[in-house]
């Protein structure tokens, strides 16, 4: 879905939980110039760069989106590629119980 | 099972109009449509105007709270009832139109994996040294009058992979025009059409003007870190992607090595010409290099599913400000950007505004923002939640046929 996920990594409060915004929204993330230290920021996990005091980064939707061909269609391509990639909530199936059991 | 309303045809300018309302600040190449797209949407606005008989309507607004036309909406309000035209999301179906009469395909394989090497030349073999015509969606070649032009498709690769290619194999059909090299121009020479749409850097003012019209399709030979790389190569408009499963993982790869010439002719609409159509000099097979012909026996026919369906994977475009608002870089990501405290021992605190609101002040070892397509990986392990690549869907079905009568011309 057209959506911006904004999820914290380990974060020091439990009430703060992950978040889908609207692809709409513009968010700013900003390093105050009273942080104890300088962050890092990495873009698809490259690209590493240092995040000085003051500075920030803006993220929006880009109107350029990737079109990737489905072997399908996009729901079951996505459902399969979760089952087989990440054993999507695979457990053991729960016996059914006896004829009598509740008798 | 698809629904029928959540089959919408594929329309880059149909996209790009819906993209208008929420985007106040928009960049310099996306003007206003174009004067017979506009004529098209004024009647349909007027058109859907016409059929409410109600005392107040809905439309949108853009953050800063002025109000947009647009196209369509999805809310909709008749007889003073409030409704919803359909679903806001869709599944995206990409329609070949106009026959082609040539064909630029971008291979991208995984680097240092010898095993995808044979595979790999099995696939130029084939599409080297046959000859194809082209074939639109729901439009079967005619056998009438005129014959379709037959073609070789232009196959284009990374310099280092064209120069190995060059160097450790003797492919019959390496030294024809149709391979070539795709490598970014430093500086571009500005008259190469080849090079169009791929700059690894742009220059931040040139960020979004790259053309990749000259691109037909993208294929990507290798994990989903080949997916990102042809991401960043990108930057701008990117063209389809069939991705092939040659890695690991391969959360975003369906496509199997084994059917992947198939593939290719399917996303491109391509077919092989029969002996009539082929062209002088094409005809004469030349000889298999000794390591395809060891290569296991092709596995029985994968049925392709018609129409060809897109996900389109929304980026972020993610910008760097210095204090003073300077520009320090700029990258569109497909997964996520990630902020976090690097080697310092300290907790990463952040301030976190949403729409110039002051959303939370941020303390935690550091910041996700993920993309649908991103939500299945760092997000995902940082326990953020597992979201839906569905596409953004015209709500009206009158809309979207007109809509699609229109673009045709427009698209492919």
């Amino acid at each position: 879905m057209p959506a911006i996920l904004l999820t914290p990594i380990c974060p020091h409060v439990l009430s703060f939980r992950s978040m889908v915004l609207p692809d709409h929204v513009t968010l700013r993330i900003v390093l105050p110039e009273s942080a104890r230290a300088e962050a890092t920021v990495a873009f698809d996990g490259k690209q590493r760069r240092l995040l000085q005091r003051g500075e920030s980064v803006e993220i929006k939707m880009s109107n350029f989106p990737m079109p990737t061909i489905n072997g399908l269609d996009h729901s079951t391509d996505w459902m399969n590629a979760l089952k087989k990639s990440f054993g999507y909530n695979e457990r053991i199936e729960q016996k059914p119980l006896g004829q009598n059991y509740w008798r | 099972m698809i629904h029928p309303m959540a089959t919408v045809p594929l329309l880059w300018l149909s996209l790009l109009v819906l993209a208008l309302p929420f985007s106040p600040c928009l960049p310099q190449h996306l003007k206003p449509p174009s004067p017979p797209l506009q004529a098209s949407i004024n009647a349909l606005t007027n058109a859907y105007d016409n059929s409410i008989n109600s005392t107040f309507g809905i439309t949108y607004s853009d953050p800063s709270g002025v109000a947009c036309s647009i196209v369509d909406i999805r809310e909709q309000v008749r007889n003073d009832e409030i409704s919803f035209a359909g679903p806001a999301t869709g599944q995206v179906v990409l329609e070949h139109i106009k026959p082609k009469t040539s064909l630029n395909i971008l291979i991208l394989v995984k680097r240092d994996d010898p095993s995808l090497t044979p595979l790999l030349l099995s696939l130029l073999d084939k599409l080297t040294s046959r000859s194809f015509f082209s074939s639109p969606t729901e439009r079967p070649p005619t056998t009438g009058s005129s014959p379709p032009s037959s073609f070789v498709p232009t196959l284009f690769f990374e310099p280092d992979l064209f120069k190995s290619l060059k160097h450790d194999h003797t492919l019959p059909h390496l030294t024809s025009p149709h391979i070539a090299k795709f490598a970014p121009p430093h500086p571009p020479p500005p008259s190469n059409p080849t090079l169009l749409g791929f700059d690894p850097n742009p220059p931040s003012g040139l960020f979004s003007c790259l053309s990749s019209t000259k691109l037909d399709l993208v294929l990507t030979f290798g994990g989903d870190g080949l997916l990102m790389h042809a991401s960043t190569l990108f930057p701008a408009a990117c063209p389809p992607v069939l991705a092939v499963a040659g890695g690991s993982l391969g959360f975003l790869t369906p496509f199997e090595k084994a059917s992947m010439y198939e593939a290719v002719l399917w996303a491109t609409g391509l077919q092989e010409a029969t002996d009539g159509q082929t062209d002088e000099g094409q005809e004469v097979e030349a000889p298999m290099p000794v390591e395809l012909a060891d290569l296991p026996p092709a596995p029985p026919t994968y049925q392709f599913p018609s129409p060809l369906r897109l996900s389109m994977r929304m980026r972020l475009d993610c910008r760097v400000l210095s204090a003073t608002g300077h520009e320090r870089c700029r990258f569109n990501v497909l997964n996520e950007l990630a902020i976090d405290r690097g080697a310092s021992s300290c907790l990463a605190a952040l301030d976190c505004y949403c729409d110039d609101s002051f959303l939370t002040q941020i303390a935690a070892d550091g910041i996700l923002v993920a993309t649908p397509t991103g939500s299945t990986a760092y997000s995902m392990a940082a326990g953020g939640s597992v979201v839906h690549p569905a596409g953004e869907e015209l709500a009206s079905t009158r809309a979207r046929k007109k809509l699609a009568l229109h673009c045709c011309c427009h698209v492919y």
